[in-house]
């Protein structure tokens, strides 16, 4: 696979998640559908786990600082979705057919990916 | 012998059976020295999981030749290197401050949301951004650098932990992970001689495997030191080696009714050794086969 300096596009806006690939190809991730929580038990990683070229990933929301005082510092537990590699997505849509609350939309030059659940 | 061998090894030892390589105050001797590397754990450690799940972190070849460079890199180990690696670190806990601690893989957190303590940390630095679920708790002087931003949080993720950690826990736990098939690996995170933790990885889910097959860099995951090789008369061709080799290396021959290990893909990590009920695997030094001596 050539991997060499490709540029990426990783937007994370408050209702939305995209990744964007060089081919045209889009996923987004619906914030407000999507229940994605690490530190609840119950809460949903499908989408993680069905992913075999892991184009998916998790993260916390805001970078660690421990530089000032400790009132300052950003809550570690807040972690969200990423799509960072969007590349390696070889569209088997099975990430459409486990989310359950149907917040991930892959459109491939702008015409949306459907599947029958 | 690796190029790191050579390198940061002397009298016929491997760079990760040096005992040196796990004193951390040997290999950063005076205080401002001691005081650079702690402010690069802070760095390189308090963010792995926001690190890992950068865009440039598998795609720029030039960000991870240059990280290299940092002095990050591994190499992959068999089972009974583990053993005298674990003796040595062991060792190292009673010379200086330091630990063996056993805690989550950051890189199957990141990929796939999973808290899977699998991982033996050594020495100062793991305690930093690992929560760590057997091992003892480190000392006051340890945890100034980030690690007691996460005190609380990890003693609640600690319930149940057995503390202090023994060799003979580490030796179970590891044994366990081999059955799961997963292979080791002697990392070193951004200073180079320093060894620092034992992983027990995946293919899906190694991020320094990753990095090597993406960008090319050998560095990330050098091959082990020994290949291994199959005995023919020994062999009944039951096939569990063939499940178990995560790199492609085993095939059977239809035809020849034969299994095969081809030398240029084996990594030399000895999960067909371990599975094989036969014992009819063995592991041959790289140095003395000659088409494979050169393959890091």
């Amino acid at each position: 696979m050539n991997a060499e300096n490709i540029p990426v596009e990783e937007i994370i806006e408050e209702k939305q998640i995209i990744g964007r690939a060089t081919n045209g190809m889009e996923i987004t991730i619906d914030r407000e559908k999507c229940i994605y929580s690490m530190y609840d038990p119950k809460g949903c990683r499908r989408c993680l786990q069905i992913c075999s070229p892991k184009v998916f990933a998790t993260r916390p929301e805001q970078k660690r600082d421990f530089s000032g005082p400790k009132e300052t510092r950003t809550d570690p537990t807040k972690w969200i979705l990423v799509i960072p590699w969007p590349d390696l997505c070889n569209l088997c849509a099975a990430c459409l057919k486990e989310c359950p609350k149907d917040a991930i939309t892959i459109r491939v030059n702008g015409k949306k990916l459907s599947v029958s659940k | 012998m690796c190029h790191w061998c050579t390198e940061h090894a002397g009298r016929g030892e491997r760079w990760y059976t040096t005992y040196e390589n796990f004193l951390f105050h040997k290999i950063f001797p005076t205080t401002t020295e001691q005081e650079e590397a702690k402010k690069k754990i802070v760095d390189t450690f308090a963010d792995t999981e926001w690190r890992y799940s950068q865009p440039q972190y598998i795609r720029n070849k030039e960000f991870l030749i240059n990280r290299t460079q940092l002095g990050f890199g591994s190499q992959i180990i068999t089972r009974e290197e583990t053993k005298r690696i674990l003796d040595l670190a062991f060792e190292a806990t009673e010379r200086e401050d330091s630990i063996v601690v056993v805690g989550h893989c950051p890189c199957r957190l990141v990929l796939d949301g999973i808290r899977d303590y699998c991982c033996v940390g050594f020495g100062m630095p793991v305690t930093m951004s690992m929560e760590v679920s057997y091992g003892r708790l480190p000392k006051e002087g340890l945890t100034e650098f980030g690690g007691a931003e996460w005190r609380e949080l990890r003693h609640e993720l600690r319930k149940g932990a057995k503390v202090p950690l023994k060799r003979e826990e580490v030796d179970e736990l590891l044994d366990d992970w081999e059955k799961r098939g997963l292979w080791h690996l002697v990392m070193s995170r951004g200073r180079m001689p320093l060894i620092e933790a034992i992983c027990n990885c995946e293919r899906r889910y190694c991020t320094y495997w990753r990095n090597r097959e993406f960008s090319g860099v050998k560095e990330y995951c050098l091959k082990g030191h020994y290949v291994s090789r199959i005995d023919p008369l020994e062999c009944t061709q039951c096939g569990s080696c063939l499940e178990v080799c995560e790199f492609g290396a085993i095939s059977y021959s239809k035809i020849a009714d034969t299994v095969d290990i081809d030398v240029t893909k084996c990594f030399g990590c000895g999960l067909c050794l371990s599975v094989c009920p036969h014992n009819a695997i063995s592991l041959v030094p790289r140095e003395e086969i000659p088409a494979a001596r050169h393959l890091w």
